[in-house]
């Protein structure tokens, strides 16, 4: 939307010189919007001023608090103002998460319908999307909670996740707009969201768990840094490579320019180029999809297409930030039976998760906690070379329990740290 | 805001949670439902002595991981089988099961959980 200076200060009940600067700049700003719109909503000037008075006094006036829908256990992030007296309309400004169809793609009619509804009970700001992948929907009291849930309800619409739950898939538009998507990500999501519903609605975890699904290593759905379960789309085999779209390519950019963006910014150095042909070392190739980007006419994902399923990815609570590893290395995602093989792995893992997780515990963490060995064999899953966390940086490795023994068979010394018994303490009485 | 059990005046706040948790007494958790418009029967109550037992040994209410871990235990044989449990303890308070037990148990309100992110 177009910045309108005369709209500065046309509502006389805002004074805010301080988000008054965030106007400034080519960019469209949300206090430009907001002001507009506070014309319309008067709980939106006191949200400005509120917001001011944070501002200013670098303090947070929300409290949480909760509230649920009839049958729900979350979906509603209900937020109480410590401000009540002064802004009368935040004394409850509560959100309501509302699952987005999958890949965010809606219909411009389904987009009209969601905002009416969210105009009519509340204050009319849509945020699309917050990191959980939800539309969410501001500024509902106690009340008109009840009545958008009811209607968004009725309307198709159903509430996300909040709390200790599955919360909201998210996931790239895939198969449906993209090239180098590896395999359906919105029937993926789809598929899982329909599945695990109730996990959606009605909390029971130790913690949040969230999926996201991105059709390929590009990841757009930020999967890999920001979801407990990352699936990847991947491929094994050869990728696909047309020779002649090569030529061309090389013709037309000159050969400096594949090596320089191409050839030496491979990861693995497994691409070459002689003459006017790309040779790749498929065995190396770690699948970063970096050539792919750049000669997306001549180099396409391999034809034998499915997906790595990782794990692991939080923010900061019990351990610092981590990002996903691999849990499993490959897996087809076409038919039925592959589908309830995906389910089936999640049951597992959840299950195990569950029974011995610690209260706030994240599954990064509680593999951290455990060691991924525990994990892997609590959950059934073979382990793998491949379910690496970082790459080692020395390349001496102390197997102990594969030391040869001393020449006359036994082992007679073991390292003292072994050797030495813990220390009891006799009772004095 | 009050409520009169069996002659006797007890305060509760505005959603209905005991000022006083020594108020508490199984009429009281009846008056407290009739006003959620909830029908007590055996299974309501058998899961408030629950939540008052545990919280007189934990000090915090059982949460629905709690309830359904150890009170459903294993059901069928997938993991979100166990689901089942869950389902039937809205069934029983539609609302929200953990703080509607609180509240009928006279415990404090729980707390919101993490909503973030």
């Amino acid at each position: 939307m177009a910045k309108k200076e005369d709209d500065k200060g046309t509502n006389p009940g805002l004074n805010t010189p301080l988000l008054d600067q965030l106007e400034g700049g080519p960019w469209p700003s949300f206090v430009s919007d907001l002001k507009q719109w506070s014309e319309t909503k008067p709980q939106v000037a006191q949200l400005l001023n509120q917001l001011e008075e944070s501002y200013e006094n670098r303090w947070n006036y929300w409290t949480g608090t909760v509230l649920n829908v009839s049958g729900y256990g979350g979906g509603v992030i209900a937020r109480l103002s410590d401000k009540a007296e002064k802004y009368p309309d935040l004394a409850e400004f509560h959100t309501i998460r509302v699952i987005p169809p999958p890949g965010f793609v809606y219909s411009t009619e389904r987009l009209r319908n969601l905002a009416d509804i969210c105009e009519k009970h509340g204050a009319g700001i849509l945020q699309l999307h917050g990191l959980t992948g939800d539309a969410l929907a501001l500024g509902f009291d106690n009340e008109s909670t009840f009545a958008a849930a009811e209607e968004l309800m009725a309307n198709g619409w159903d509430l996300g996740g909040s709390g200790a739950a599955l919360r909201s898939l998210q996931c790239c538009v895939g198969q449906a707009r993209c090239e180098m998507a590896c395999f359906d990500t919105m029937k993926t999501t789809r598929f899982l969201t329909n599945h695990y519903i109730d996990f959606l609605h009605r909390p029971e975890f130790m913690y949040k768990f969230k999926i996201k699904i991105s059709g390929c290593a590009n990841d757009c759905a930020n999967a890999m840094i920001g979801s407990d379960m990352p699936i990847m789309g991947t491929w094994r085999g050869p990728m696909q490579i047309d020779q002649e779209k090569v030529a061309e390519y090389i013709e037309e950019k000159g050969i400096e320019h594949v090596i320089d963006n191409v050839i030496t910014r491979c990861p693995t150095r497994c691409i070459s180029v002689k003459g006017k042909q790309l040779l790749v070392d498929d065995e190396n190739c770690v699948r970063c999809m970096h050539c792919i980007n750049v000669m997306h006419k001549a180099l396409k994902p391999g034809k034998d297409q499915g997906v790595t399923i990782c794990l692991g990815a939080k923010r900061t609570l019990k351990i610092g930030d981590t990002m996903s590893s691999v849990i499993v290395p490959f897996l087809k995602l076409d038919s039925e039976k592959d589908f309830e093989n995906l389910t089936d792995l999640i049951d597992r893992m959840w299950e195990f998760w569950n029974d011995n997780g610690m209260d706030h515990e994240r599954i990064g963490e509680f593999i951290a906690r455990v060691g991924l060995g525990t994990f892997l064999e609590g959950c059934g899953i073979e382990p793998d070379p491949r379910m690496v966390q970082s790459t080692r940086t020395s390349p001496y490795i102390n197997f102990e329990e594969l030391a040869p023994g001393n020449f006359e068979g036994e082992r007679t010394q073991q390292p003292k740290a072994w050797n030495r018994e813990p220390e009891t303490r006799e009772s004095t009485s | 805001m009050s409520i009169e059990v069996n002659g006797k005046v007890i305060e509760i706040d505005e959603e209905g949670y005991l000022v006083d948790r020594e108020d508490w007494s199984e009429d009281v958790s009846e008056a407290i439902a009739n006003r959620d418009g909830i029908d007590l029967k055996d299974e309501h109550m058998g899961l408030v002595d629950y939540f008052r037992d545990y919280y007189e040994e934990h000090q915090v209410h059982p949460t629905m991981h709690v309830l359904v871990q150890r009170l459903g235990g294993k059901i069928g044989e997938k993991f979100h089988e166990h689901k089942e449990y869950e389902k039937f303890l809205y069934m029983l308070f539609p609302t929200d099961p953990v703080s509607e037990l609180c509240k009928l148990a006279g415990l404090p309100k729980p707390l919101p959980s993490e909503h973030d992110g």
